[in-house]
């Protein structure tokens, strides 16, 4: 792995794990300033041991907190909706088209979880339907939001996807945790990073795990080694 | 508050319950009997339903409606002591709203389910379980056992695989809370119950298998719930001997 990966390596597996302001922004999509990093003090105020990290995000408190306020940044709402940022931004300027009365936004940084399943409730044609898997999901959003909304999503395609050649590509649903890339779920691997269970799981690419399992795999979570890794490794190989 | 999945099957559930009395027969929608509302053999659902709206319903969708996209037709009779003797539920569930279904004439837009119990078609040897479910108005197409093999509560295992399959975040919703009220508060930090919907969701089995003791406790956590909400049972002794294998 590059250097720049090895060193995210490294802080994940620190203990706390405290994230320098490059990992907040380029993982989760954060800027630690104004008003989220006001909310965020003030609900730290209230946890024990919360200052374990001077100087840098504590990233368990992190993720309590997003949890908690069950919001999400711009970045990972455009996961959970398949599009880039700009487009989960240039829908939300068009709530009141919908319309969505809440107010989702916050800080410039922040959007409510809610804001997905309302946005799917308020559409016509995805209000009552049965979606097969994300990438059907994200398809037949994009296309109502075109429709309904005129807007243009930019889709977020998965990385390990693309680099697969796979037609199509799946659509992204999370981020690479080393390599900050978008990630679909069949491409995912899960890592344990020692993270309390009741938050996100950290996920990485499958080729990028392929391509340094034996640095991982006292990171891999479940029970056995990773199904599954073969198609991968050759991959890797043939890359 | 919520006491099923939804505010609709709440309601369902109050209409399909005998609140103690002696034997006797529900129908839902009120007055709607079987042999009205009962699919024909190759009959389409889209057909059926529009037959059963402009027939017994008199047009008037929203009689049959539980869910803005679930219609339910169903007719359930029982002894005294709540054993159940006779039921025959239709659900049709649309991928669009049910008058969009009806009126905008969109017949690849939904489906239908149909639950026997009816100890007068038990078919050639083992050929129909009891109960057991229709997703075809074929008569020559194979049926289907109820989820739960083992329990008697078949109505409300009925009803819980519609919701499982065709309104699955409703269901998960509800599992939560059960969950978080029965064990997943006390558990804080540690609860897995997230975790398991993921790896469900990512078909992640080393992450299941990992957390098999609270999967295991969850499902026991759900029968228990699900098991407060009806007294109509089946018979065990009969559920035992026609189910096949054995």
């Amino acid at each position: 792995m590059n250097p720049a990966q090895a060193e995210r390596v490294l802080v994940l597996r620190s203990r706390p794990t405290c994230l320098p302001a490059d990992f907040v922004s380029g993982y989760y999509g954060l800027r630690m300033e104004g008003g989220v990093a006001s909310l965020f003090e003030k609900w730290k105020a209230k946890v024990k041991g919360s200052d374990r990290c001077s100087g840098a995000v504590d990233r368990v408190l992190l993720e309590m907190f997003l949890q908690q306020q069950r919001m999400l940044s711009y970045k990972w709402m455009g996961a959970r909706l398949g599009m880039r940022e700009q487009s989960v931004r240039d829908v939300l300027a068009k709530q009141q088209d919908v319309p969505l009365p809440v107010n989702y936004e916050y800080f410039g940084q922040l959007v409510l979880e809610s804001f997905k399943d309302d946005l799917v409730g308020a559409l016509k044609p995805l209000r009552f339907r049965t979606f097969a898997n994300h990438s059907d999901f994200c398809r037949r959003l994009h296309q109502a939001i075109g429709e309904e909304l005129g807007v243009k999503v930019q889709p977020l395609m998965c990385a390990t996807s693309d680099a697969l050649g796979e037609d199509p590509v799946a659509y992204a649903h999370d981020f690479d945790c080393i390599t900050f890339e978008p990630l679909s779920i069949k491409h995912s691997a899960w890592l344990n990073f020692g993270k309390p269970i009741s938050l996100p799981p950290d996920r990485c690419s499958k080729l990028f795990l392929a391509k340094h399992v034996e640095d991982l795999r006292f990171e891999l979570a479940g029970m056995g080694s990773p199904d599954s890794l073969e198609r991968y490794e050759h991959a890797a190989q043939g890359a | 508050m919520l006491r099923t999945w939804t505010e609709g099957f709440d309601a369902l559930l109050v209409q399909l319950t005998p609140h103690g009395g002696p034997g006797g027969e529900i129908c839902f929608p009120s007055g709607v009997t079987v042999p009205e509302m009962k699919i024909a053999e190759a009959e389409p659902p889209h057909a059926w339903f529009r037959r059963c709206v402009d027939g017994p319903l008199a047009g008037q969708i929203e009689r049959c409606a539980v869910e803005p996209n679930l219609a339910v037709f169903a007719t359930v009779r029982w002894a005294q002591g709540g054993s159940l003797d006779y039921a025959n539920v239709q659900v049709l569930k649309t991928q669009v709203a049910l008058d969009e279904y009806y009126y905008d004439d969109r017949p690849d837009e939904g489906f239908l389910l149909r639950l026997d119990w009816d100890y007068g078609t038990l078919g050639p040897m083992f050929t129909h379980p009891l109960p057991h479910v229709h997703y075809s108005s074929f008569d020559a197409a194979p049926r289907f056992g109820v989820d739960g093999l083992l329990s008697d509560n078949i109505l409300i295992d009925f009803f819980e695989f519609v919701y499982r399959h065709l309104l699955h975040d409703d269901w998960v919703a509800w599992a939560k809370r059960v969950w978080h009220r029965e064990r997943g508060a006390a558990l804080g930090d540690a609860d897995p119950f997230d975790a398991i919907v993921s790896a469900f969701r990512e078909s992640n089995i080393a992450i299941l298998r990992q957390h098999e003791h609270h999967v295991r406790m969850l499902k026991q956590c759900l029968r228990r719930e699900k098991d407060r909400w009806s007294e109509l049972r089946a018979s065990t002794a009969d559920l035992e001997l026609l189910r096949y294998p054995g």
